[in-house]
């Protein structure tokens, strides 16, 4: 299991030094976090090939994509997880303020994420493209409404860390599970990165 | 005693997602499955081709399935153990478990009736056959919600030493987010979403069968976790918790 | 307080991660189909999310088994798509 994690002497800011390997949350959620990844694997092998099957269709469907969007979208996340490793860092120097502060900026950022995703899924409809219209479109609506999905639950961790994040001094298994849903907030953002590159730009 | 039927209870568990694989696959030849944007006279034309296969396959489903309600037994039971008492979350899971068996059940009949008698009219066929696959790849509700239950069980036991370790409450929640695109399957003819999509069907039936053998081999532990603290409160003459 | 907290390691992987999604945005956006631009897109997305699972995660300071399989994966993950970009 986990340990506990170790309050750095003299101030030092670094989360680097560490006396010994730190599984960051506890050995289960490495299952799940890393189940999703390949799943989420596949999902994207899917669309590549996919896009082997018609690629001027899929090039001319991304054009018609808001990349300004996807490109906000990718920052908002980014500046996300900085928040929420910065807050993870002040729980852990037991200073719960900075963290909870960090904890509220993450959210917003995420509660901009979705406002961002409903925007565009709507622009997107009005100008008639829908989920049916072509497979670039099928599987843009379902990739990102997958991770939109993730991004609803990442939302409710964010609060659950809120409210861990009021104590000042953590328990090794309540500290296990406030890093192990930090890392799921990171997953989003890793696995947006991907969308972004490959819906938005590789396609 | 207990112990052995309770073992036993798990690997039948195991056994009877070999026997719907072979039921349902290499018998009917129904998975890999037909395509929703098929016509129905294509529709029809499959299921009186392979009428009898489908017949057989389904019938030996509709005998079989129910040999899934011990499995499910044993896991409301180590929930109970979990909660303490027959309390919201065991019985949930018990009346969850109900539905289970008629998951495969129910969408045998509509099966059977589908390849039944081939020169009916084709749309009447398709319409049974579309029953069929709704009832076998998009009802996820039940399935899910159990899972979610117990993933919430293994992370609040907190006694000294748990039925199942935690990364078995994370496993559950990975199945669970990876079984709810099957419930889009209504939305759509072709595609990954469809009911022979990759993320509608491939991906929910590989992680089903990953999950029913890892459950039982969990399950397994648990029993014996329960055997032991009975051993020991025998051993301390305590009185065992009523059923 | 919270600026100090800032100063750290993972402030100076988010910059870097902003500065190659802006570059990745600017190569990406206009190139035509089968392109080698593509392939360094596909790059950087990997690139960035190593570094998401490295210092955010901070799998950097975790267990060798745990480092590895992501490694591993960001490997797999690169090689999969742009193989199936190249040839497919």
């Amino acid at each position: 299991m986990s340990q506990t994690s170790l309050r750095p002497a003299g101030g030092d800011q670094s989360s680097v030094t560490r006396p010994a390997p730190h599984v960051p949350g506890e050995p289960g959620v490495w299952i799940f976090l890393f189940g999703d990844m390949v799943v989420f694997g596949v999902f994207f092998a899917t669309f590549m090939y996919q896009r082997a099957q018609a690629p001027e269709l899929f090039d001319a469907s991304r054009h018609t994509l808001n990349i300004a969007i996807g490109l906000t979208n990718t920052l908002v996340l980014l500046t996300s997880s900085l928040l929420v490793v910065t807050a993870v860092r002040a729980i852990r120097l037991s200073q719960p303020g900075a963290a909870q502060l960090m904890l509220a900026g993450a959210l917003v950022c995420g509660l901009i994420f979705i406002g961002f995703k409903a925007v565009e899924y709507t622009a997107k409809v009005r100008a008639g493209h829908i989920p049916t219209e072509n497979n670039f479109y099928l599987y843009f609506f379902i990739l990102t409404g997958l991770h939109l999905f993730h991004v609803l639950i990442g939302v409710g961790v964010l609060i659950l860390l809120m409210t861990q994040a009021r104590r000042r001094n953590l328990s090794a298994t309540r500290m296990a599970v406030v890093e192990g849903g930090g890392c799921f907030w990171h997953l989003v953002d890793l696995l947006w990165i991907v969308l972004f590159a490959l819906l938005y730009l590789v396609s | 005693m207990h112990v052995t039927i309770e073992k036993a209870a798990a690997w039948l568990g195991v056994a009877m997602l070999g026997g719907f694989l072979v039921m349902f696959w290499f018998i009917a030849g129904l998975i890999p499955p037909m395509s929703p944007a098929l016509t129905a006279e294509q529709t029809a034309r499959i299921y009186s081709d392979h009428g009898l296969r489908i017949r057989i396959g389904l019938a030996l489903m509709l005998l079989f399935c129910w040999l899934f309600a011990p499995f499910l037994a044993l896991l409301s039971r180590q929930v109970r153990r979990i909660e303490g008492y027959w309390g919201v979350m065991s019985l949930t899971q018990v009346m969850l478990s109900v539905t289970f068996p008629f998951g495969f059940s129910l969408c045998a009949l509509f099966g059977v009736a589908a390849a039944y008698r081939p020169e009916r009219n084709p749309d009447v066929t398709q319409a049974l056959s579309d029953m069929f696959w709704f009832i076998f790849v998009g009802l996820v509700g039940p399935l899910i919600t159990q899972v979610i239950i117990l993933a919430f069980c293994v992370f609040i036991d907190r006694r000294q030493v748990p039925s199942f370790p935690r990364w078995f409450g994370y496993f559950n929640i990975w199945y669970a987010v990876l079984g709810v695109p099957g419930c889009a399957i209504f939305l759509f003819k072709t595609g990954p979403l469809a009911w022979n999509g990759m993320f509608a069907f491939w991906i929910p039936l590989t992680v089903f069968c990953i999950w029913m053998i890892v459950t039982a081999i969990m399950l397994t532990k648990a029993v014996d976790v329960e055997a032991a603290e009975r051993k020991a409160r025998a051993a301390k003459r305590e009185w065992e918790p009523a059923a | 307080m919270t600026f100090s907290l800032l100063r750290a390691r993972s402030t100076a992987v988010w910059l870097t991660l902003v500065a190659v999604t802006l570059v990745s945005w600017v190569l990406g956006a206009e190139h035509g189909v089968g392109s080698t631009i593509a392939v360094v897109v596909l790059v950087f997305a990997v690139v960035k999310v190593r570094f998401v699972g490295l210092d955010f995660m901070e799998l950097r300071t975790a267990p060798l088994i745990l480092r590895a399989l992501f490694e591993a994966y960001c490997i797999m993950l690169w090689m999969v798509l742009t193989g199936m970009y190249l040839w497919l």
